[in-house]
């Protein structure tokens, strides 16, 4: 017995360390990203970082460190994938839970998931090879543009969207359905007036998340966003997301030039962390209805 | 419990977002200044990003033949390698530029080691340009001229793919090019177009310029042949061609040496004279060569 009661003792610690892993992980990774980081604001004023979009950071002269063009590009192209990706995702998400037949589904679920598997080099690849000639010949421009990025982004945040939407669809109460039905409602308005609203906050929680994933994606939107450092102008300018500056100058970068990296990091952390809560209060929300 | 270790959590988060400037604003300049104590066997070489490449590999190779000497390099870019030169805190420097006058008189002595070509190429497919002037060349890279008609290629806009900050190829057309262009006109010397497709390799600049009609770019000489399988067109700079015996007789205008740099004259004895010698010899000079850079000409 007591033995017994040792044993889940241990097991119990072992398992609250490894918890722990990734709380320190998060821990670590922030307190570096920021020790790295908040130095620049020691030579550059925080506004002029954050509202300037001027990026010459290895200017011999004068270097410039402004990321306001790429803060608006990262917003551009997150939410024209969003403008793609939501529309398509919750009314794919609507067929998988209330119109599909059993077999449809199960087919179209495990394509969605693969979608959700492809490495996000293979999206890049695709969309120099296909989607940037596509673009430049229907569009006219060099085919790398907010809207090539916004269309791979808008198909690598699909998943996302249609499986939350999805299960939040088959956690609503047969009740609701079955009474709707019952009080003579067509299918149609089923879904639209009882169904989707009841469910709206897993949707909106799904699109957040869709959100999420879009404005961290690095290399896809890379290889195909045209990657200028200037303030797009439209759907097919060029741009670059906070992302791409990371990575694009990491290579060679040293002293100010790598600090002022790490700060538009910790802009990218800000965010990331802003949508995450959004995640969480909106999640609560739903649980809340739900019951 | 469940409760209470998430609260915990967020809890050890902010502290951490409060610590953190802190921590930074009370000593974040000791941590750049802390290097690891001198031994005797230590060395700290540093300048060029250009001629990293050849410097890393030479290091890892050299430790075979003296084991004894551990070599570290710093690349903040050629200007601060000749400050440091001159200041003693690198006992080798390295440098993608001339010495100027200044620096020769305050006891910096270049050894050249390589030199490096850069060649400018066009989509092949959409242009058939052969030729562009240096001028022409640092007006389409400065934005002067948008148009393939102005340089006397087909009535298109120019696609302009550059490399990313701090590449040394880049710094090569901004020192070769857009520099000698315009400081007669007393402007910065960056005056790179800012409108351009932005690539972080020499690989994804090839196939972008190789994908992309109407477009021009550049790549070291090295990476020419690639270019070329993959869809690109080498375009000669004032008539002569870019190649290796045009860079090494001095013809071809966008080519430079590559030095390492000393302060004083190289005592025999010392790992500095060896690690030059290294580097001078054919087993260096493959380093070179594998670098993508060009080798010396036989004396």
């Amino acid at each position: 017995m007591r033995y017994r009661k040792t044993v889940e003792g241990i097991i119990e610690k072992i398992f609250f360390v490894c918890g722990l892993v990734s709380i320190l992980s998060v821990l670590f990774i922030t307190i570096f990203i920021f020790l790295r980081g908040l130095p620049l604001f020691q030579k550059v004023p925080l506004v002029s970082f954050l509202f300037s979009t001027n990026w010459s950071p290895t200017d011999t002269v004068k270097p410039t460190y402004g990321i306001l063009s790429f803060i608006i590009g990262s917003f551009y192209i997150t939410f024209g994938s969003l403008l793609l990706a939501v529309p398509i995702g919750v009314a794919c998400g609507i067929f998988l839970s209330q119109i599909a037949t059993r077999t449809v589904a199960k087919v179209m679920r495990s394509v969605v998931e693969l979608l959700a598997g492809i490495p996000s080099v293979i999206y890049g690849f695709f969309g120099v090879m296909v989607l940037a000639k596509l673009i430049r010949e229907i569009f006219g421009g060099n085919g790398y543009s907010v809207l090539t990025a916004s269309i791979i982004l808008a198909i690598m945040t699909l998943p996302t969207i249609v499986n939350i939407t999805e299960v939040s669809l088959r956690a609503v109460p047969q009740e609701l359905k079955e009474g709707s039905l019952a009080l003579g409602a067509t299918r149609w308005q089923t879904i639209s007036k009882v169904l989707v609203p009841a469910a709206r906050s897993g949707i909106m929680a799904g699109v957040v998340l869709g959100m999420g994933r879009a404005i961290g994606e690095t290399m896809a939107v890379l290889m195909v966003a045209g990657n200028a450092p200037i303030m797009p102008k439209g759907p097919l300018s060029m741009a670059r997301t906070l992302t791409m500056n990371i990575v694009t100058d990491m290579g060679y970068a040293a002293g100010d030039h790598m600090t002022s990296l790490f700060a538009t990091g910790i802009v990218l952390f800000v965010f990331i962390l802003g949508l995450n809560l959004a995640v969480h209060a909106i999640m609560k929300r739903s649980i809340k209805e739900s019951v | 419990m469940k409760k209470c270790l998430k609260g915990s959590a967020l809890a050890l988060l902010t502290i951490a977002l409060l610590v953190a400037p802190a921590m930074v604003f009370a000593n974040g300049q000791s941590d750049t200044s802390a290097k690891p104590a001198a031994k005797v066997t230590s060395y700290n070489f540093g300048g060029s990003t250009t001629v990293e490449p050849i410097i890393t590999t030479a290091i890892e190779s050299f430790a075979k033949i003296h084991p004894e000497a551990r070599i570290s390099y710093d690349a903040p870019g050629s200007g601060p390698g000749i400050q440091g030169v001159i200041a003693g805190t690198y006992s080798l420097g390295a440098s993608s530029r001339d010495i100027s006058d200044d620096e020769k008189s305050k006891g910096v002595v270049p050894v050249a080691i390589a030199l490096d070509g850069l060649s400018f190429i066009v989509n092949g497919s959409t242009i058939n340009i052969d030729n562009l002037s240096k001028t022409d060349v640092a007006k389409i890279f400065s934005g002067e001229v948008t148009n393939w008609k102005q340089v006397g290629g087909p009535d298109a806009a120019i696609v302009v793919v550059v490399r990313e900050e701090g590449s040394g190829t880049r710094t090569a057309v901004s020192d070769l090019i857009l520099a000698p262009e315009f400081k007669a006109k007393n402007t910065a010397s960056d005056k790179y177009l800012k409108e351009a497709i932005t690539t972080p390799s020499n690989g994804d600049m090839i196939v972008k310029v190789g994908s992309t009609p109407n477009a021009i770019g550049y790549c070291g000489i090295g990476y020419l042949e690639d270019a070329i399988a993959k869809g690109g067109k080498a375009v000669m700079v004032n008539k002569v061609a870019a190649n290796v015996a045009n860079v090494l007789n001095k013809t071809y205008p966008a080519s430079r040496y590559l030095y390492l740099l000393h302060k004083g004259d190289l005592v025999a004895g010392t790992v500095e004279k060896a690690f030059v010698d290294y580097i001078l010899s054919a087993d260096g000079q493959a380093i070179v060569e594998k670098a993508g850079y060009i080798k010396l000409p036989k004396k």
